[in-house]
């Protein structure tokens, strides 16, 4: 399950970040409306805590990457948060135990994304960028996580049950004050 | 050190009456007047963690850091000679480096031009004929941190001539960082690869107490242990799921405040053998089979997995899994832990990658269960001034004349509290 973790895809996640900061302007047409359902979509399950349904979004080999530094290679260096697929089910598991004092009880999240962009690789591969603000609530705080996000997309074999075309194959969130004292990280970014 | 320097009029608590056998005072976590006693009285007397050999390796690389909340400029001079003094320009105040790390052989400050060298002597001010005579550039140095030593590349510095050595101050714990570091094949630990800095609302302390602590696993991590369950037959933190007394696991108090815990007796068999896996598990597993065996690899699975010892250097650096935890105090109720992941000089570089994703683990999911459980206590300690006590007396019967404690007993925990005593009594000044 998690084999495809590998020299290849810490090259690739690398080449990918490297790209993110020397794009040219997003494709007119190319698959922006269909990126942007994707995108809100993903971004209301995780608001609602549909764990399950946000998963359904995720391609088997999927990479959900919260780097220390966006041109950080991962082989080399540490994240925030480095999950493959199995990973993000232990994630899910975690929150699942219902005994995540950070969770206890649990946060209000409501996100916005703008800035969307959207780049087609080929066929069945598009990269989107965009920026996001995360605000959480817990009792008696209220704070917020801001940063870009850089999407690989593949195209569904089948449209999902959601009703989405395409799949998330890499998430991975920068966030602006990554290397400066983080308060504490509970949820899905 | 002149006392009183942090806050005037000083207000001297009767630290004695605070620190108890089985309890201590809340105000230790509260009061301002404690903080400010603390950073003068340990952090400004005892040896404090500054930062890693390899974290500066060439001439003229420099970090900052901090001794308490003095801002603390670590560097290595164009000699080679790692150096640490006050990043605060002798003119007016100024920090005069404000860039986290880098490589430099001047810190030039931006107010009004002082420069200074890399081991922090005045080099220049600008328009030096209108100092006149009696300015002396060498009485004008960024000041020095009294002492600089280190052991196995840990750097510490010490505000204090007189007192013990390092090696006088890490005593026993000294074979326990060996132990930690003997696992790179050279010898050597290189600490490159990341720091993750986290922040609570909560006292230093708060950390300390869970050091060595064995039992707060089986409350505080229950999420971890439940959701590893899943993997790897069970094994993962099963040393958390049993009665700890029942097992083998120890913690012991060393001597100076240092306190440790090791847990590799309650695993069953190898800890590379009770490690869920990470990303990267099978292709790392593979790779290194393809290159050494798979009769050769279990010794480089071992090392390449977490050290299940937990190492904590009073007051401020503590060794986890991989990790090296640096506690920095900001305000009584802030505090901020640095954590560096470090990697074994010799290694084999295949497992490079699965050391950093395995050493994410507890930060991801073991930490946030620490950090709310501090955040709660500090909250409870600070708004119930009625409640004056925390209980510490777990075990505390027939202790005296040990130093190796059943794994949930808080024996490591109050033998800091008696070293940290020690250095806040005013009447100690002389020897510490």
């Amino acid at each position: 399950m998690s084999a495809y973790v590998d020299d290849e895809l810490y090259s690739r996640l690398r080449v990918f970040m490297r790209d993110s900061i020397s794009l040219s302007q997003s494709d007119p047409g190319s698959h922006r409306s269909e990126v942007e359902l994707l995108l809100f979509q993903e971004a209301r399950l995780l608001d609602d805590r549909r764990y399950a349904d946000w998963l359904d979004l995720l391609t088997v080999e999927s990479v959900y990457w919260i780097p220390l530094n966006p041109l950080d290679d991962p082989a080399t260096s540490w994240s925030i948060a480095f999950d493959d697929r199995r990973r993000i089910e232990d994630r899910i598991a975690w929150l699942g135990t219902g005994k995540v004092h950070g969770q206890t009880p649990v946060s209000q999240t409501q996100r916005s994304l703008t800035n969307i962009e959207v780049w087609t690789v080929n066929e069945k591969t598009c990269r989107a960028r965009c920026t996001f603000i995360c605000h959480e609530y817990r009792p008696d705080r209220h704070r917020h996580w801001s940063g870009r996000l850089d999407y690989r997309l593949e195209r569904s074999p089948e449209p999902s049950a959601g009703g989405a075309n395409w799949q998330i194959a890499w998430k991975i969130v920068t966030l602006i004050d990554a290397e400066g004292p983080q308060e504490n990280l509970t949820i899905i970014l | 050190m002149s006392v009183g320097i942090w806050s005037s009029p000083a207000y001297e608590p009767d630290y004695d009456s605070l620190v108890q056998d089985d309890r201590i005072h809340r105000s230790l976590y509260t009061e301002p007047i404690v903080f400010s006693h603390e950073m003068e009285r340990i952090f400004g007397c005892a040896w404090v963690y500054l930062g890693h050999e390899s974290e500066i390796p060439e001439p003229n690389d420099f970090k900052l850091t901090n001794l308490g909340t003095r801002p603390v400029i670590l560097s290595r001079d164009a000699d080679g000679t790692v150096r640490a003094f006050f990043n605060r320009c002798s003119h007016r105040g100024v920090t005069v480096c404000n860039q986290d790390r880098g490589n430099t052989s001047r810190f030039t400050c931006s107010y009004h031009g002082w420069t200074y060298s890399s081991s922090g002597e005045l080099l220049n001010v600008p328009f030096s004929s209108g100092m006149g005579e009696s300015f002396n550039l060498e009485e004008w140095g960024l000041q020095r941190l009294d002492r600089v030593d280190s052991y196995r590349g840990f750097v510490f510095g010490v505000l204090s001539d007189s007192g013990p050595s390092l090696a006088e101050h890490l005593g026993t714990a000294a074979t326990l960082i060996d132990e930690w570091v003997d696992r790179a094949p050279d010898g050597e630990l290189v600490v490159r690869h990341g720091t993750r800095r986290i922040v609570a609302r909560a006292n230093w302390k708060l950390y300390l107490d869970g050091a060595a602590d064995g039992l707060h696993p089986f409350s505080t991590h229950r999420s971890f242990v439940e959701m590893s369950a899943r993997h790897s037959d069970g094994l993962f933190l099963s040393q958390f799921r049993r009665d700890p007394d029942d097992s083998q696991m120890y913690s012991m108090a060393l001597g100076n405040g240092h306190q440790y815990l090791d847990q590799r007796p309650g695993m069953d068999g190898h800890v590379w053998d009770a490690t869920r896996p990470a990303p990267g598990t099978e292709a790392t597993v593979g790779a290194l089979e393809a290159r050494y065996g798979s009769e050769g690899i279990s010794e480089i699975l071992e090392r390449t997995t977490i050290a299940g010892m937990n190492v904590f250097i009073f007051p401020n650096l503590s060794l986890v899994d991989n990790s090296i935890g640096v506690v920095q105090p900001r305000s009584v109720n802030m505090t901020e832990v640095l954590w560096h992941v470090t990697s074994l000089a010799g290694a084999e570089p295949e497992s490079l990658p699965l050391r950093l994703r395995i050493g994410e683990d507890f930060p991801n999911f073991g930490d946030p269960d620490d950090i709310e459980n501090w955040e709660r206590a500090q909250r409870g300690l600070e708004l119930v001034p009625e409640v004056e006590w925390l209980h510490t007396g777990r075990g505390v019967e027939g202790e005296e004349g040990t130093n190796q404690y059943d794994v949930t007993n808080e024996g490591p925990m109050r033998a800091y509290h008696r070293e940290w005593l020690r250095f806040m009594r005013t009447d100690d000044a002389e020897s510490k």
